[in-house]
């Protein structure tokens, strides 16, 4: 039943990548070395035959952290990736929680005028929060970056909506329909590389990954990923005390920030 | 865990978000706190426990930043997850009615027992659409039984008042449960109220329904995505490709070989329905090409017959359609006017949310077969030249 879920998952993942490239004159995608973001560029390597062939952002505020870092170099050189990284600056007017999403903001605006990106491939998924739940596989953003949920296109079968004379551009959501638990489960069944800040050390690790200011990890001592895998089954299920629930609540406050900016 | 989408349909408070809210707690896909904070609302609203609160709640918690889905729930039952997905029921939503149903094989339609509720119009449209769109697999719900003292006598009623139209629209594969979404009864067990319902409870018939496969021919079709240096993307809609196949490309009419196939990372000699592959050829393909096997009788044609639905006022004959991927002007001629929630022809010209027999121009050839036939490649979606959405059809005949 897993095995067959994954495998369904991906199908659909890459049928939606080709679909965006197919259709998008000039398209990149968003990689936050983060395990979605990683886990869809290797979707992409596969469904391209091992080259993913359109360029990866990183916003880089300067201050990831120095795993995340050294990951990102390292899979950039063997994977043979068109790594774009778009230096956002730290604004001390904009700091805090709201530093990710504002200034990433500006720095990911700068770089799609640059380089005059129409599609932006982007590795959410529905499952971290409620907005997610109205989001299309191909999902329309003005020229401001805002997105209209009120009024999205219709997105019948596998036909995505790539038309847009606002403007703006089309984000392409190809991880939209996985659970956490998926990405994990995939990663394992693939061997898919990780950032090794999701493993456990001292008894903490990062259950989702930001910059250095405003990224928190959460009490496990999963170390490999069985551990993780055991961890999140737990989570889904049981009832939540108290103490998790806030932690719970941190990690989804996290994952906006982190994605304030798009 | 995705595997199966179920749309669920239905008029208006006639109880889909009990049902799902009570689907989740019997099968415990939702956490006893998140249970707690419903009984805590609905006490606070001087209610009694609403399990549709557990979804009403879920919209809170959008507006105040935490998780959860609003339109897709997914529960977990005898090691199968499946995906609700709850569409809306105001008619200013249909286009994301359609979207959401679009994505699920099987539907259930919920129906109140309860005195002047019944079958209703809406009822009807939404069947119509689920049809339309390709939906195959129907249970319908007939819901609070309570209301009625779980009598047989009112669920058959029910039953035989939409049966009739459910054969009509050619849902082939179709069950009707008596439930009561509110007080939980024969969702997951059976209920001691009603033991003339022989049946198995709600969720273990659609468990089954979901399980059913069709024997699915073998025949090979496969549609272009794209061209990448020499190769081309293909996405296999059904059946099987080998190498050194022969296939014949359409609407082109050549006749390929298929000289090598990758699958992911790695080469290969074979790949099957739903699979995204590399292939090379010694015919240069386009985007939106369809690929059968050479002996295949499909053809390209220029004009057909379809059957629409009109999410909005179609005025101008001219309009876009997308078939396979591919954007083409058409001609549009209507031929018949039919109200979907009577399935019955009506005088003059259609309107929104009505449906229409109609003849359909294409400005170049494209392969496409009735929906009946294949429901890959006989449907298409319309748009105006400005891009919005006025509706979609199936191919009723070339
Ligand atoms: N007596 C009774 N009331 C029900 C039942 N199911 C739903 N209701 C009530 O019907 C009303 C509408 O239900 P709701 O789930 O919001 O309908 P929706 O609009 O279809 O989602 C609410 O007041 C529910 O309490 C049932 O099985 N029995």
């Amino acid at each position: 039943m897993i095995e067959q879920n994954l495998n369904e998952l991906e199908k659909r993942s890459i049928y939606i990548i080709r679909e965006a490239y197919s259709r998008f004159k000039n398209i990149a995608a968003l990689w936050s070395m983060g395990k979605d973001s990683t886990t869809m560029l290797y979707l992409a390597r596969k469904a391209f035959m091992g080259k993913v062939p359109f360029p990866v952002i990183h916003i880089d505020n300067g201050i990831d952290f120095p795993e995340t870092y050294q990951f990102r170099d390292e899979l950039a050189k063997k994977w043979k990736l068109n790594l774009i990284v778009a230096k956002s600056k730290i604004k001390p007017e904009i700091s805090g929680f709201s530093c990710c999403g504002a200034n990433k903001t500006i720095a990911l605006k700068k770089v799609m005028k640059e380089k005059g990106f129409d599609a932006l491939i982007v590795s959410i998924r529905r499952d971290e929060h409620g907005i997610r739940a109205k989001e299309r596989y191909f999902s329309p953003r003005s020229k401001d970056f805002k997105w209209n949920y009120k009024d999205q296109p219709a997105e019948l079968w596998d036909d995505y909506t790539s038309k847009l004379d606002n403007g703006g551009h089309i984000r392409v959501h190809p991880m939209l329909d996985w659970n956490e638990i998926d990405i994990w489960r995939y990663i394992k069944k693939n061997k898919v590389p990780v950032n090794p800040l999701y493993f456990s050390r001292n008894g903490y690790r990062y259950r989702s990954l930001g910059c250095t200011h405003c990224t928190v990890p959460i009490k496990s001592n999963a170390k490999t990923l069985d551990q993780i895998i055991k961890e999140l089954k737990v989570t889904n299920v049981e009832e939540r005390s108290g103490r998790q629930q806030d932690k719970e609540k941190e990690y989804i406050m996290q994952k906006l920030r982190a994605f304030g900016y798009m | 865990m995705k595997v199966y989408r179920v749309a669920m349909l239905g008029h208006k408070d006639h109880g889909k978000s009990t049902l799902i809210g009570s689907l989740l707690i019997k099968t415990k896909s939702v956490t006893k706190q998140r249970i707690e904070e419903a009984k805590k609302a609905s006490k606070e609203l001087g209610k009694a426990f609403e399990p549709a609160f557990l979804l009403d709640s879920f919209y809170e918690e959008q507006r105040n930043g935490m998780t959860l889905d609003t339109t897709r729930a997914e529960i977990h039952y005898k090691n199968v997850a499946i995906e609700l997905i709850d569409v809306p029921g105001h008619e200013e939503l249909i286009k994301n009615m359609i979207t959401g149903a679009s994505y699920a094989s099987a539907a259930v339609l919920i129906i109140s027992a309860k005195k002047n509720e019944g079958i209703r119009p809406q009822t009807k449209r939404h069947l119509y659409l689920a049809s339309m769109l390709g939906i195959d697999k129907l249970l319908v719900a007939v819901n609070k039984m309570d209301t009625v003292n779980y009598s047989d006598e009112v669920f058959n009623n029910i039953k035989n008042g939409i049966e009739p139209f459910i054969k009509e629209l050619n849902l082939k594969e179709y069950y009707f449960v008596p439930i009561s979404a509110y007080n939980g009864e024969n969702l997951t067990t059976n209920s001691i109220h009603m033991k003339w319902y022989k049946g198995k409870p709600l969720l273990d018939v659609l468990l089954r329904l979901l399980k059913t496969n069709k024997s699915k021919d073998k025949r090979f079709i496969g549609i272009v995505q794209s061209k990448i240096e020499d190769k081309f993307a293909i996405h296999i809609l059904n059946g099987e490709l080998k190498s050194n196949d022969l296939v014949k490309v359409l609407p082109q009419g050549k006749i390929a070989k298929v000289k090598s196939i990758y699958n992911g990372l790695k080469p290969s000699n074979k790949a099957k329905v739903g699979d995204n592959v590399m292939i090379s050829t010694d015919v240069v393909l386009n985007r939106g090409d369809l690929l059968v096997h050479k002996n295949d009788k499909l053809e390209p044609v220029s004009m057909f017959l379809g059957k629409i639905f009109l999410a909005k006022n179609i005025d101008k004959r001219n309009v876009i359609i997308r078939i396979n991927g591919l954007d083409y002007n058409a001609k549009i001629s209507f031929i018949k006017r039919i109200d979907p929630t009577r399935n019955k022809e009506l005088d003059g010209k259609p309107e929104q949310l009505e449906v229409a027999i109609v003849k359909v121009n294409v400005e170049k050839s494209v392969a496409v077969e009735p929906f009946e036939i294949n429901k890959d490649i006989g449907k298409f979606t319309i748009f105006d030249n400005k891009n919005n959405f006025l509706g979609f059809g199936n191919v009723l005949k070339l």
